[in-house]
């Protein structure tokens, strides 16, 4: 009896599980299969991916690095062939893939596909900054991007062999692609020069790159002045030299590099004049004072190096002058203004006339010197006092009249 | 006599010919000095300044700057994720038309030619996809010391793709991958030179939870205690559909805040415009006004639902990272405010299953939903459905379901009963409700307020006997309703006026005695 109610207990089982069976034999999902399934390929590969006990109307979703797209099968004896076009098949990354039908997803997976390291090396590298600084601080980058024919990047820990040139010097050292590429800083020389770099990957060679290795900051220098003569004539110019500035190791420091040169005069006013350097040397000039002074003189590259204090002196040009009163005292004629030489002094210089009214200062007024001759008009209508006295001033000499009349 | 009129109708002629035709002449030679004047400035050669406006706006959270190349820049790191995204940006949409435009200024020329190939392909067999990018999490990996060149891994990329064949949808589909990517910097852009596709490497970051309300089974509970709703949908008397605009008041307010408290209630349902607050950079000067608001119902215990995107209208895939950006930057400002109680994704989406694609509004509402819970886990979520058969939608995504009911009584007690069949372990809210006291010229026969009176104790009396949470609609009469909520037929317009317990003077209509039970 008791093996009777198992035996009925057994059949009902097989009975209830065949019919679930039956149920699930509807679904195909369960019966399709991805026959040639592998997890890696490698690019350019002919990757196909072929099912089992599915037809026509099923497709293939497939994500890649860059694209997503659909596939249609090809049926042949109750197999689906998806055959991965080249434009994917080349590229490396995840692939992921659903199968559809109708809008139900079947299956899903993924596979890799690889670069193909074993293919035409391609080369890409990048180096920069290309100009840097001689010394220990300062250096270039080369960034070496390796890719196989189709433009995928190597895998990492793909070796590189890097090659460097600087005068005799030239030595090569290996680094490892990571993250996509391979880099290495390229220091500095503490002499001046062409650094020139390559790489090497898989037997195949880059191009040269270059980066030149360009003086560092000045250092402190030296400077002198240069003169015809040392009247203060307003006319004459003078000139400052430097030494030839070099950086801390030696070398003679980049064209154009700007010198200033800064005056202070006994009034205590700074005067400032520029020159960029050739060769190290630069030069700087300006023109000579108009009045007996004493130069100080300081020569900086701005924020980095400074040179030595010069001094230098100017001596009176002009020992005395006329002055002749005509027109009824309304005009003032200031001449010949002479020059160390006796030379009449060149045009241009600057004569002051000081007017004084009852000692109380009315106006200052200012001219040029034409062939040593300076003129000034006193107008009736500008100057209607009856008196006045001057003060006249050339060339840093002066000389004051006494109280002159004029007629209302 | 006649002859000399003619004469001088000739020469009258003739003089008008003349000036007509130098006048044409100038037109002519000034149109095409005009032409030749136009066209690029010079500039525009270096790419100094593309102007642009926000388009998409994934959440994009940068991981560590470190690098052994070279300290990152936060201007150039800008730059760096403006020309990235813009990247994703054209290549979806090159996707979508199977139209290479702008693939070249953020591709270089080796790896712009892997997207020509696709879209040829695509466009060969007739394939388009509409997809979004919703996540990035990047991660600096190398910055060369020329500034020329950065190599990112950008991990957790969550890609949202719709593929269609012959405008067929064939899939919708979501997954996570992570991409190492190298961008160059040529002619003033970052452009992507190499993508790798990698199997996405899983980050869980902790969100610190500070739970204000929360669902249990069938009840909502507040600080530990049960809470059951018992609401008015609002909109002050002046401003409706605007509350937020420039007639914002609050003393106006807080006065009405006082009335529905009053009365006996203890939660108001309010609504965000989308544009108004300003889409997806939302306006500080708004959220002021909604922390304002917010403040007067905490200071008047009252709870808020609050209602995002109203009179939101486009859903489409490359839209979404935007509606992400609005409501990430509202839900995080309030997070953990204690006066609301659940955020209403939006107002009545159901009407646009229609106009734009029932699966395309119910996809847009779960990613929606996703995203505030993220930003927000605090309070609750839920959508106002326009009717009981809606809201049997998108269950699994909200906390409570909320529908509207402005049918008519007698399918009340069927409809209710067959929802609560198909809702098991929700909570639900009758969010919407009311009946218009409008009789006049457009509609002589209309109900009156005794009318709305009657139709509102029927009710309280249904959500006595169910125990079920109400919101209605609404406080005030209104004296003008913008076209955009009923159209503008007149007769549409002046019965959506007289939907209020209290008149356009705010005095109460006999409906007031029936605002609660």
């Amino acid at each position: 009896m008791k093996l009777k109610i198992r035996f009925i207990i057994l059949l009902s089982l097989v009975v209830l599980g065949s019919s679930f069976g039956y149920f699930y034999t509807e679904v195909d999902a369960e019966k399709i299969e991805l026959i040639n399934a592998k997890d890696r390929y490698t690019a350019g590969e002919k990757i196909q991916l072929k099912f089992n006990n599915i037809d026509k109307s099923c497709k293939l979703y497939l994500h890649h690095s860059y694209s997503q797209t659909i596939l249609k099968p090809e049926i042949a004896e109750n197999q689906a062939t998806f055959l991965i076009p080249d434009f994917l098949s080349a590229k490396s990354g995840e692939v992921n893939w659903i199968l559809l039908k109708d809008e139900e997803q079947l299956q899903t997976g993924s596979f890799e596909i690889l670069p193909k390291v074993a293919s035409k090396t391609v080369i890409e590298s990048y180096f920069g900054p290309r100009s840097i600084q001689a010394g220990d601080r300062d250096y270039s980058m080369l960034v070496v991007v390796p890719m196989d024919a189709m433009d995928n990047p190597l895998p990492d820990s793909t070796s590189v062999m890097l090659h460097k040139q600087f005068y005799e010097e030239i030595d090569s050292v290996e680094i490892f692609t990571d993250k996509l590429m391979a880099w290495r800083n390229i220091m500095a020389y503490r002499k001046t020069g062409n650094i020139n770099v390559s790489s090497t990957v898989l037997g195949v060679n880059s191009i040269e790159l270059t980066t030149n290795v360009f003086p560092s900051n000045a250092t402190d220098f030296q400077i002198f002045s240069f003169r015809n003569h040392d009247f203060a004539d307003g006319n004459q110019i003078a000139e400052f030299t430097t030494s030839e500035i070099k950086d801390e190791w030696g070398n003679t420091i980049s064209d154009g590099t700007l010198v200033s040169f800064y005056i202070e005069n006994e009034a205590g006013t700074m005067l400032t004049t520029r020159g960029s350097s050739i060769e190290g040397v630069a030069t700087a000039k300006i023109i000579h004072p108009d009045h007996p002074d004493t130069w100080k003189i300081k020569g900086y590259v701005t924020g980095l190096a400074e040179s030595n204090e010069i001094e230098i002196s100017f001596r009176q040009a002009l020992k005395d002058f006329e002055v002749e009163f005509s027109n009824g005292n309304r005009s003032i004629k200031i001449g010949p203004l002479q020059s160390f030489m006796q030379q009449l002094i060149p045009d241009g210089a600057v004569v002051k006339l000081h007017i004084f009214h009852q000692n109380k200062l009315v106006e200052i007024k200012q001219e040029t010197s034409n062939d040593g001759f300076v003129t000034f008009r006193l107008t009736k209508s500008f100057y209607p006092e009856n008196s006045y006295s001057f003060k006249i001033e050339a060339l840093g000499k002066s000389k004051t009249t006494e109280e002159l009349s004029y007629e209302e | 006599m006649k002859n000399k009129m003619n004469k001088n109708i000739y020469r009258a002629g003739l003089i008008v010919t003349f000036v007509a035709l130098n006048a044409l002449v100038l037109f002519g030679l000034s149109s095409v000095l005009a032409w030749l004047n136009t066209g690029a400035e010079r500039t525009g050669m270096l790419h100094t300044e593309v102007l642009s406006k926000d388009v998409y706006l994934p959440d994009i959270e940068w991981g560590s700057l470190e690098n052994p190349g070279r300290p990152m820049e936060q201007q150039t790191l800008g730059e760096i994720q403006q020309d990235y995204l813009n990247a994703w940006y054209v290549k979806h949409v090159a996707y979508k038309t199977n139209n290479p435009y702008g693939i070249e200024d953020y591709y270089t020329d080796s790896s712009r030619v892997n997207l020509f190939k696709t879209i040829a392909f695509n466009k060969e067999n007739d394939i388009h996809l509409e997809a979004t990018t919703l996540n990035h999490h990047p991660k600096l990996e190398f910055y060369s010391a020329d500034g020329q060149l950065v190599v990112i891994t950008d991990d957790e990329v969550i890609e949202y793709q719709e593929i269609y064949e012959q405008d067929k949808k064939l899939l919708t589909h979501q997954d996570t991958s992570s991409y190492r990517v190298m961008m160059l910097l040529e002619d003033g852009f970052w452009r992507i030179r190499h993508m790798v596709k990698h199997s996405a490497k899983a980050q869980e970051d902790s969100v610190a939870t500070n739970k204000i309300a929360e669902v249990k089974g069938k009840k909502i509970i507040v600080e530990n205690n049960e809470f059951k709703i018992k609401g008015i949908n609002y909109y002050p008397k002046d401003s409706p559909w605007d509350m937020f605009g420039e007639n914002f008041s609050k003393d106006t307010i807080a006065q009405d805040f006082k009335i529905i408290r009053n009365a006996g209630l203890n939660s108001i349902r309010i609504f965000i415009q989308y544009e108004d607050f300003g889409k997806a950079e939302v306006l500080p000067q708004k959220l002021e006004k909604l922390r304002t608001v917010l403040d007067l119902a905490d200071e008047n215990q009252l709870k808020v639902v609050v209602t995002l995107f109203d009179f939101y209208g486009d859903y489409s895939v490359l839209d979404w990272t935007l509606t992400h950006r609005h409501a990430d930057q509202i839900v995080s400002a309030f997070k953990d405010h204690s006066a609301i109680l659940a955020w209403d994704l939006k107002n009545e989406p159901d009407l646009d299953f229609e106009s734009r694609g029932k699966d395309m509004v119910l996809q847009w509402l779960s990613h929606v939903a996703d995203e505030i819970k993220k930003y927000d886990p605090n309070h609750l979520i839920t959508i106002g459905w326009s009717s009981p058969e809606a809201a049997v939608n998108l269950q699994d995504k909200i906390d409570f379901v909320s529908f509207h009911f402005y049918k008519d009584l007698e399918k009340l007690a069927s409809d209710y009963s067959i929802l609560e069949k198909e809702i098991m372990n929700k909570p639900l809210v009758m969010q919407e409700f009311g009946m218009s006291s409008y009789h006049g010229l457009w509609n002589p026969f209309g109900t009156d307020e005794e009318a709305q009176a009657g139709y509102h104790k029927k009710m309280q009396d249904f959500f006595k006997k169910e125990d079920l949470a109400f919101m209605s609609w609404t406080l005030y009469d209104f004296e003008e309703v913008p076209s955009q909520v009923v159209g503008r037929l007149p007769w549409r317009k002046s019965r959506q006026r007289f939907f209020g317990f209290l008149d356009q003077n705010g005095e109460p209509k006999p409906a007031f005695k029936y605002i609660t039970h």
